[in-house]
């Protein structure tokens, strides 16, 4: 019975495996190689030329310098507004959720079973129900419209606890802190020097999920700014898009921003995001191995 | 008398920078019982900032008057007015329908294909795991990004898949699929299940590599086939998983109208309208943060109810 059975589960697996490979090449490579491609052509070749042609290096070129000079290079004023609360909003919640993290795990000590419970709270909160609050928070505290006001924001982030305190309760050598604090160690020190070194793969991940989540952050930035000098590069885009009617088909005006430049925008914004994670995907790995070695 | 025995152990301060040395201070203040706060107090402060304090103004703000555009009268207390008038609301409830079907047609094929995705990588065969990075890039792809990637798609001039499907006799002419009533629902739900389906194929897959290989020997023994071996091992056994992946997708569906607020604005007419769009322009259009907050309350209520679940079916509180 088996020795029928058998052939017929590989072949089934193998079916299996053929149509996901065939179903990620189609669903997935197909846009984003189709996205990467339009950044090089012209509108005009957009319009006519078959789907996949390539472009010209003088297209890319063009569409580029429209893009980056358009608006005294807003896009530019963009990138780096992104950038800023990129860093302040993955340096915030790195404070926030190392130490928090380390001290749920670290030690029983009343309340602990509160915080634990309203940081699984918080992290399935959902963000709609407090946006708006959040927004006449900032507005009372007069920090809506400034960078500070959107890194306080989406700086928090409750899943970087969940994740720091699972990490120091299995990962924590309670023989090596004990041994330190016989040697006259005091409990700051324990934290600085032996818990901080070993937690460096849990501060990469931290660090990548909050900057990921960050970096595309629409709703919150949409909803919190108004001025345009501070948008992210995500509420940018759609201000670019609604504001030049280049998706809309409507009669052609004379702003530069057609559809290549709009292509050529959303590349910049996945850009550093597709490069984060190719890199995250080998250094959180080796993090990990080497913290495992050690510990 | 903790903080009396470590005075004692450390030597007395010297100079007048040993006095203030904040590494020295920080090093004391470690032998109080106040060290285990100190440490939460970062997070402490950040989760009521941005988590309950504005979850009890929320609240508190749906039985109140609040126009920002009509400034006289605010604040003042209205009870259940925002409440009742919702339920009089027909966009409401069309939104309420709307906002069912966007969920369950996203989550049902988000877990088909995730879990089809899961159970193949899982094989381990060759190229599984490049595979397996390359099928999480488009979760990672930021909402804005994939939303007007597939709008550029999908144009009626220069869409690509139109291009194709005409090209294969699917359709004779280019449609504009988010301006048909008909199609736009079903539209956004394709392009939110091909941005979030990697997020059930993670999660399945972590929960493949808990079930013990013993059960599927016995089952070979036993003259089970794989679609048996499916329904008998595998979701069983990934029932916790799968139900904490549902729920969490759930309460981001439910919260997040990044894609639709990109793809449609809830329109054709209605066709798109859900809940956290209708929230969002009641508050940012119309400038009534009362109803909106009372719509934010309607959909927190809900998802909690989901939430309660979550944590009961993960076994995450119970440590």
């Amino acid at each position: 019975m088996s020795s029928r059975t058998a052939p017929m589960r590989l072949n089934l697996g193998r079916f299996v495996v053929f149509a996901t490979l065939a179903f990620a090449v189609c669903f997935y490579g197909i846009p984003l190689l189709w996205l990467f491609i339009a950044g090089t052509r012209s509108e005009a070749s957009l319009l006519t030329d078959p789907p996949f042609a390539l472009g010209t290096w003088e297209a890319f070129s063009r569409t580029w310098t429209n893009l980056t000079t358009y608006n005294n290079f807003q896009i530019l004023t963009w990138a780096g507004n992104s950038l800023i609360y990129s860093v302040g909003g993955v340096l915030l919640s790195l404070i926030a959720s190392i130490p928090g993290g380390y001290a749920l795990a670290q030690s029983e000590f009343p309340g602990r079973k509160l915080i634990l419970t309203l940081t699984l709270i918080a992290m399935i909160t959902p963000s709609t129900a407090v946006v708006l609050p959040i927004f006449l928070e900032l507005n009372l505290l007069g920090l809506s419209n400034t960078y500070a006001g959107l890194i306080l924001a989406s700086g928090f982030f409750p899943f970087g606890v969940y994740l720091t305190y699972v990490y120091f309760s299995t990962s924590l050598p309670k023989g090596v802190m004990d041994s330190a604090r016989v040697d006259g160690a005091n409990r700051f020190q324990l934290f600085t020097r032996i818990a901080l070194p070993l937690a460096r793969p849990i501060i990469a991940l931290v660090a990548f999920f909050s900057f990921l989540a960050i970096w595309s952050n629409y709703f919150l930035a949409f909803v919190l700014l108004s001025d345009d000098k501070l948008y992210n590069l995500p509420v940018g885009l759609t201000a670019l898009v609604s504001g030049s009617g280049a998706l809309s088909n409507l009669p052609s005006n004379d702003v530069p921003i057609k559809k290549p430049e709009v292509v050529l925008a959303a590349i910049l914004v996945v850009l550093p995001v597709l490069l984060i994670f190719m890199a995250a995907q080998r250094f959180v790995r080796s993090g990990m191995l080497s913290g495992a070695e050690k510990g | 008398m903790s903080r009396g025995r470590a005075m004692a152990a450390l030597p007395p301060p010297r100079s007048t920078w040993d006095a203030i040395n904040p590494l020295r201070l920080l090093g004391e203040l470690s032998e109080t019982r106040y060290w285990m706060y100190l440490l939460l107090l970062p997070s402490a402060l950040l989760i009521t900032a941005i988590v309950l304090f504005p979850t009890v103004y929320g609240f508190q703000l749906s039985f109140t008057e609040m126009r920002l555009n009509r400034p006289a009268g605010n604040g003042a207390f209205v009870g259940l007015k925002h409440y009742q008038r919702m339920l009089a609301d027909p966009i409401f409830w069309l939104s309420l329908r709307n906002t069912a079907v966007w969920v369950t047609f996203s989550i049902l094929i988000e877990f088909v294909v995730g879990l089809v995705a899961a159970l193949a990588l899982n094989r381990n065969l060759w190229g599984g795991k490049v595979l397996a990075v390359l099928i999480l890039v488009p979760y990672f792809l930021p909402n804005v990004v994939a939303g007007n990637m597939w709008a550029l798609m999908l144009d009626s001039r220069v869409g690509v898949i139109n291009d194709i499907l005409v090209n294969i006799g699917l359709l004779q002419e280019y449609k504009a699929w988010f301006a048909d009533p008909n199609t736009a629902m079903a539209t956004a739900i394709f392009v939110e299940a091909w941005h979030s389906f990697p997020f059930f194929t993670l999660l399945i897959m972590a929960g493949l590599k808990g079930i013990p290989t013993d059960l599927y020997k016995a089952a070979d023994i036993d003259g089970a086939g794989a679609f048996a071996q499916l329904r008998l091992i595998t979701l069983p056994m990934l029932r916790t998983i799968i139900a904490a992946a549902v729920i969490l997708r759930v309460i981001g569906l439910v919260n997040s109208p990044d894609l639709l607020l990109i793809l449609t604005q809830g329109g054709p007419g209605r066709s798109t309208q859900v809940l956290s769009l209708y929230a969002f322009q009641n508050a940012y259009s119309d400038f009534n943060f009362g109803y909106a907050g009372a719509l934010s309350v309607v959909m927190f209520v809900l998802l909690m109810l989901f939430a309660w679940a979550y944590i009961r079916l993960s076994k995450v509180n119970q440590d």
